[in-house]
């Protein structure tokens, strides 16, 4: 035998330096967003030359390395997906659903007519077909990417019905038109709450103890504040040009601005400084609305005796999400990847776990694995990462 | 030997549960060797260290010599990790286990997008090469009910109120001489049709449907030049050009979208088929010889066909959306849909513009010019063709 050969040991996971089950936990993020930049690059001229089916296998890629430069006490995140799963995926979807579709829907508007009821309805039951496995879809790409998220060998998962999450999907949706946006807070709360109490690493559930009325007490703020910033902005912009508030309850006035072109114009370039503000005020809204709510239910949020904590800044988020936009735009999309991660590197930043994890109690989940991923996100072209 | 020994530290996980251990371990010639970092003062005999080889083992990334750390797995193991923060191991391991490197790695990440290249050129190529046609295929299949929809659907996309059909006693009749003449048993032809368009041109729908227009007939210089155009178009019928086209733009329209993954911009509805309508050069020499033999069973003479071929060689651009004036009542976005069928209309059906006749094509008719022709119309009736859309 060797001379060199260490002293036989016994079984791992029976003995080691540190046993204690209770780990505290720290995630960071390592590495610069920007070394992504070869990648995209590559990526953008293989999906060039592949007609875009390349696309599954460089998405595939960019998830690796974004994944292993999130660090969970040290230890790399690793995704372990692949292109074939996702190309598989999307060609069983493109099978089942879209192409049948196509194909019945040129069938009708040559044989039929493209304003016949019987293509125009086809059309239309397509469309809610597709709206009620929007939901689906966002499930299923989830419990897809958990399941090939690995930290120390143990994998993620959604235990729950896709068709449940769906539901709950689809009513909230439809109430935002006729509540004019108050379910907004319901909504993001039912769906988190759903998606996270069926969400497992290993054999532990993650758990959310949010209260609703939190999230209404943050949206009421926003929610009549920016009806008070877009009044006001309306009002000021009017005054600015001198625009005659009664002509909307004047006819004959209406009527004169319609045969004056001059008087016309002024009209539309109010309209146009009216929607301009007030997409953007709505936009700045949005953004304050999604720091302030993903900040409270991350923190209402828990695994094993560890709770998190999210510190996402109102100025920090404004300033990430304008410079991917220019990054975005700018590169023509070829960067996108360097966004992704530029998101993940500020959120992972501002993330911290008070308590600490049992790993020990921690083992592999017994949810199967599945062979094709992400078929419908990637069909309706849903894309978180 | 002592001193030439390569070790390392890293953390160990088994897999079955996200509990780590310090190991120790050492670079061997054929793989990696390591044990919990507390077994070296434990003295009771257990089972052997963990022995992986550099042949079978794998990393989670490429490496580089720079990298600050590795994840190692072992297919014997299947979820087990080994976490090293070492770039001396890292550099030994990039040398002894070469597919783990960053190079090897980049290859195995650009293999696929070679693959899928590798398939579609040879898939073009061999249909390329066999001539094979699975939409020609397919519009064989096509029952002549469905030809016919299709071709009346297309028929009204482009006339839609704008283009009359035109029709005389004496102009109708003339057509039937032309078409008498021309006439073969099983050739397909189902109806011909002048409609009032100032374009000059000719097309074959699905369904056996041929269409001239009034510009045709008034540029024109003789009967027989009318009778060579109508030939080639029978040329299409016979071959179902016009339904081999509309299969292809349905094949054309899922590939889109197949490739844009659902974008609704690339479902261009009938424009999208009109395009690829557009006959390609090998169905023009396909009409064009058909054309011929019908024209010289007939005894017609060829070249005014000819000349025409090198009068719209010379004069033809493709304006045909440009006239079109927006009609009352109509709204902008209806106008710009029914412009742009429009243009998809002229796109597909101006096949000279877009396969332009050649010189060869122009010979080749000439060359076949080697019988006796008798006329096709007389003097009158050559008048009421010319003369059949101001009834």
């Amino acid at each position: 035998m060797d001379q060199t050969m260490p002293p036989a040991v016994p079984e791992f996971g029976q003995r080691g330096s540190d046993t204690s089950s209770g780990e505290p936990v720290e995630v960071t993020w390592r590495g610069s967003p920007w070394s992504l930049t070869g990648l995209s690059f590559l990526n953008f001229f293989l999906s060039i030359i592949t007609l875009g089916i390349y696309s599954f296998w460089g998405k595939t890629e960019v998830r690796k390395r974004i994944w292993s430069s999130v660090r969970i006490n040290n230890e790399p995140l690793l995704y372990t997906g692949t292109g074939k799963e996702l190309f598989l995926g999307f060609v069983i979807i493109f099978g089942v659903l879209l192409l049948p579709f196509i194909l019945i829907l040129l069938g009708l508007t040559f044989y039929l007519g493209e304003n016949h009821w019987a293509t125009i309805t086809f059309q239309v039951l397509f469309y809610v077909i597709v709206f009620v496995l929007f939901g689906v879809a966002v499930y299923r790409a989830r419990r897809y990417r958990l399941s090939r998220t690995n930290w120390r060998g143990i994998r993620g998962t959604l235990t729950g019905s896709p068709w449940r999450y769906a539901w709950t999907y689809i009513w909230t949706s439809i109430l935002i038109i006729f509540t004019a946006g108050w379910i907004l807070p319901y909504r993001t709360h039912a769906l988190y709450q759903r998606m996270t109490n069926e969400q497992q690493f290993g054999s532990e559930l993650f758990k959310y103890d949010g209260d609703v009325g939190d999230i209404y007490a943050r949206f009421a703020g926003i929610f009549f504040g920016g009806l008070a910033i877009v009044g006001a902005a309306a009002w000021l912009v009017a005054w600015m040009v001198g625009l005659d508030f009664s002509m909307f309850s004047d006819p004959e006035k209406l009527a004169e601005i319609e045969s004056n072109p001059a008087a016309a114009t002024q009209f539309i370039w109010i309209l146009a400084a009216v929607m301009f503000v007030y997409v953007f005020v709505l936009g700045l809204l949005q953004i304050v609305y999604f720091t302030s709510i993903t900040n409270y239910i991350t923190r209402h949020t828990t695994y094993s005796s560890a709770r998190f904590d999210l510190n996402l800044g109102y100025g920090g988020m404004l300033w990430l999400f304008f410079t991917n936009i220019l990054i975005v735009l700018g590169s023509l999309t070829i960067l996108q990847p360097v966004a992704m991660a530029r998101v993940s590197r500020y959120f992972v930043e501002r993330l911290s776990v008070h308590g600490t994890v049992d790993v020990e109690g921690i083992v592999q989940n017994a949810a199967a694995l599945g062979t094709t991923g992400e078929g419908l996100a990637e069909a309706f072209d849903i894309d978180g990462f | 030997m002592g001193s030439d020994r390569q070790l390392f530290s890293g953390r160990f996980s088994d897999g079955a549960s996200a509990r780590s251990v310090e190991v120790h371990g050492e670079m061997r010639a054929h793989g990696i060797v390591f044990w919990p970092a507390d077994a070296e003062v434990a003295s009771a005999a257990g089972p052997d260290p963990w022995e992986w080889d550099y042949g079978t083992l794998t990393t989670s990334a490429g490496l580089h010599a720079q990298d600050l750390d590795v994840v190692v797995h072992h297919p014997d193991m299947p979820g087990a990790t080994l976490f090293v923060e070492d770039r001396t191991f890292i550099r030994t391991l990039v040398a002894k286990a070469e597919h783990t490197s960053s190079s090897a790695w980049l290859w195995r990440f650009t293999k696929p997008a070679l693959a899928i290249l590798a398939v579609l050129l040879t898939g073009a190529g061999l249909f390329y090469i066999l001539d094979l046609s699975p939409a020609k295929t397919l519009a064989r299949m096509m029952p002549q009910e469905m030809r016919a929809q299709i071709g009346d659907s297309l028929f009204t996309s482009l006339t839609k109120d704008k283009y009359k059909t035109c029709s005389t006693t004496d102009g109708d009749a003339a057509v039937a001489v032309l078409y008498d003449r021309l006439k073969r048993d099983g050739d397909g032809v189902q109806s011909i049709r002048v409609i009032d368009w100032g374009l000059e041109n000719a097309f074959a729908l699905p369904g056996g449907q041929i269409v001239l227009t009034r510009g045709l007939l008034q540029g024109a210089e003789s009967a027989e030049e009318v009778t060579g155009v109508l030939a080639h178009e029978i040329g299409h019928v016979v071959k179902l050009h016009p339904e081999t086209g509309v299969v292809r733009a349905m094949g054309l329209t899922v590939a889109a979208q197949f490739i844009f993954a659902g974008g609704s911009e690339t479902f261009g509805g009938i424009g999208t088929v009109l395009v690829a309508l557009t006959f390609n050069r090998a169905a023009e020499r396909e009409a064009d010889d058909i054309g011929l033999k019908i024209l010289k069973q007939s005894a017609v003479d060829p070249k005014p066909l000819a000349g025409f071929f090198t009068r719209m060689l010379k004069k033809h651009g493709f304006d045909g959306d440009k006239t079109l004036k927006k009609e009352k009542g109509e709204t902008d976005s209806a106008f710009e849909r029914r412009r742009k069928l429009q243009r998809g209309l002229a796109q597909s059906l101006e096949m000279f513009s877009t396969h332009p006749p050649s010189e060869e094509r122009v010979k080749t008719i000439n060359a076949a010019a080697t019988y006796t022709p008798r006329p096709v119309l007389s003097d009158a009736q050559w008048k009421a063709l010319k003369a059949i859309c101001k009834s």
